[in-house]
């Protein structure tokens, strides 16, 4: 298609019909966003390239079964949020968040922070630590509004809740974020 | 095809804030190998698959392409045989009262300009008031007109072959919506009741054969899948809007309450869902089988349904 750009939804399709560029293309977009929203929720990059080589996976095999009914996106990250749900079950919890997080956090060098104020790295080790410290539903909630911009409809559609169990999630997740980002 | 919306609700400035950081976190890439791996998996898949479409298209001359072919005369056929079972409004008697000369001679363009409207309108006006059944007598000239039609190519026998080439062009009309597929299959119904009697009086006659032999199966699965529709659509209008209101919202309260008694099965693994499915089905529950086995298409894109459960479907 000279001239357009084709969207995500489209180039799923063409792959289906035998175009293997298409998923070239929608792999190079997507690879980075859903690595991503794997680590921060496995924390162990080993296990998110297992979980994210799986998701891929069945993305190829279910090429010919695909219709956009929906956002590629939507239908990609509810593929992931199935793989990581299995995940957990397979382990049958979830890791607890590590003892020494915040001690780890802590050593993390800022020289040029002065006291008393945030710096750009300063936010960003307080983020981590209070997304960490998420409820797993809370956590892929926002990592999902946050970091892949999804609409609540498509976060409910993606993590199998009702819109309204989405923006109670949310709420609570962006409550907690902000108390531990200002404390 | 069907372009998604985009998000409704875009991030608000507090989000955005967060966002900002969350962004800025390092979270790693996959590796170049594990790119690499990924990348070739998608294009064994294809090269896998490469074989079956050759397969596929190489049936296409004797299959697929003949198979087409056939469909496109048997709808021909049955469109003007639906015309000819019609009679001519009695406000437009231009065709009968035309002598004979003019008759042949125009026949063809004035048939489409004069009586479009009026099938359109009788189409329209189907689900509202029923129309009396056509009269019997132009059943009469159905044999002999059809004749003419274009025959619908080579041996009959090779019918029940043709539909195996093309699941693909069967997976494109499922998806399409079910007005139209209604519609039509409405009218290979109504013809089906209005012709089958002249044709199987004329027995013998090569194009009832021929349409016969290619039609039976194509037939059938528009029917089933127009008898799918038509469960899933709201019922005909009987009380007026107000009976339609409450049809739809009884229609919809019933599904909210299905979708809501199946929920429970979605926190299962895919395995144990599928088997919960078939649990419903041998107990006789297939309203439950059914709105499970959508929420699990739903929940689970990337899975394939087995085979016994597509039935399920409509698929």
């Amino acid at each position: 298609m000279p001239g357009a750009e084709r969207t995500d939804e489209d180039l799923m399709l063409a792959y289906g019909a035998g175009d293997a560029t298409a998923f070239e293309e929608l792999y190079v977009k997507h690879r980075g966003p859903l690595f991503r929203f794997m680590v921060r929720q496995v924390r162990e990059h080993g296990t998110a390239e297992e979980l994210f080589q799986d998701v891929w996976q069945k993305v190829i095999g279910a090429r010919v079964r695909y219709r956009p009914d929906a956002k590629f996106t939507t239908w990609l990250y509810q593929i992931a949020h199935n793989r990581l749900t299995d995940h957990w079950r397979a382990q049958s919890h979830r890791p607890p968040i590590p003892e020494d997080a915040m001690e780890r956090a802590e050593r993390e060098p800022d020289p040029t922070t002065p006291e008393r104020q945030l710096s750009a790295f300063e936010e960003r080790r307080r983020l981590q630590l209070a997304l960490e410290q998420l409820p797993a539903d809370q956590r892929e909630t926002v990592l999902l509004r946050l970091e892949q911009d999804l609409s609540l409809e498509e976060i409910a559609a993606i993590t199998g809740v009702g819109r309204e169990t989405v923006k109670s999630r949310l709420r609570y997740a962006m409550d907690k974020l902000r108390q531990r980002m200002n404390p | 095809m069907t372009t998604p919306l985009p998000p409704i609700d875009p991030l608000d400035a507090d989000e955005l804030e967060l966002a900002r950081v969350l962004r800025a976190l390092p979270g790693g890439e996959p590796s170049a190998a594990l790119d690499a791996k990924i990348l070739r998996a998608s294009q064994d898949a294809l090269a896998r698959e490469a074989p079956r479409r050759r397969l596929l298209w190489a049936g296409g001359s004797s299959g697929a392409l003949w198979g087409i072919g056939s469909a496109a005369a048997a709808i021909l056929a049955v469109g003007i045989g639906w015309r000819l079972t019609t009679p001519p409004d009695s406000n437009l008697p231009v065709p009968r009262a035309l002598p004979t000369v003019v008759d042949s001679a125009s026949d063809q363009e004035a048939m489409p300009v004069e009586f479009k409207p009026q099938d359109q309108a009788r189409r329209e006006d189907a689900p509202a008031a029923a129309p009396p059944p056509p009269p019997p007598e132009p059943k009469q000239e159905l044999p002999k007109r059809s004749v003419a039609l274009p025959p619908p190519a080579p041996a009959p026998a090779a019918a029940p072959a043709a539909p195996e080439p093309f699941p693909q062009a069967e997976e494109f009309r499922a998806s399409e919506p079910a007005p139209a597929s209604v519609t039509e299959a409405d009218a290979a119904r109504e013809m089906d009741t209005t012709v089958a009697a002249p044709a199987a009086a004329a027995s013998g006659a090569v194009t009832r054969d021929a349409r016969e032999a290619y039609s039976e199966r194509q037939r059938d699965e528009v029917l089933g899948r127009a008898a799918e529709a038509a469960k899933a659509a709201p019922a005909p209008v009987v009380g007026g809007r107000d009976g339609l209101a409450a049809q739809n919202a009884a229609h919809e309260e019933t599904a909210a309450s299905l979708d809501k008694l199946v929920e429970p099965d979605a926190s299962l693994t895919a395995t144990a869902w599928l088997e919960r499915i078939r649990t419903r089905m041998k107990s006789g529950d297939a309203d439950g089988a059914r709105a499970s086995l959508r929420l699990f298409v739903q929940r689970h894109p990337d899975r394939a349904i087995p085979a016994d459960l597509r039935p399920l479907l409509g698929e």
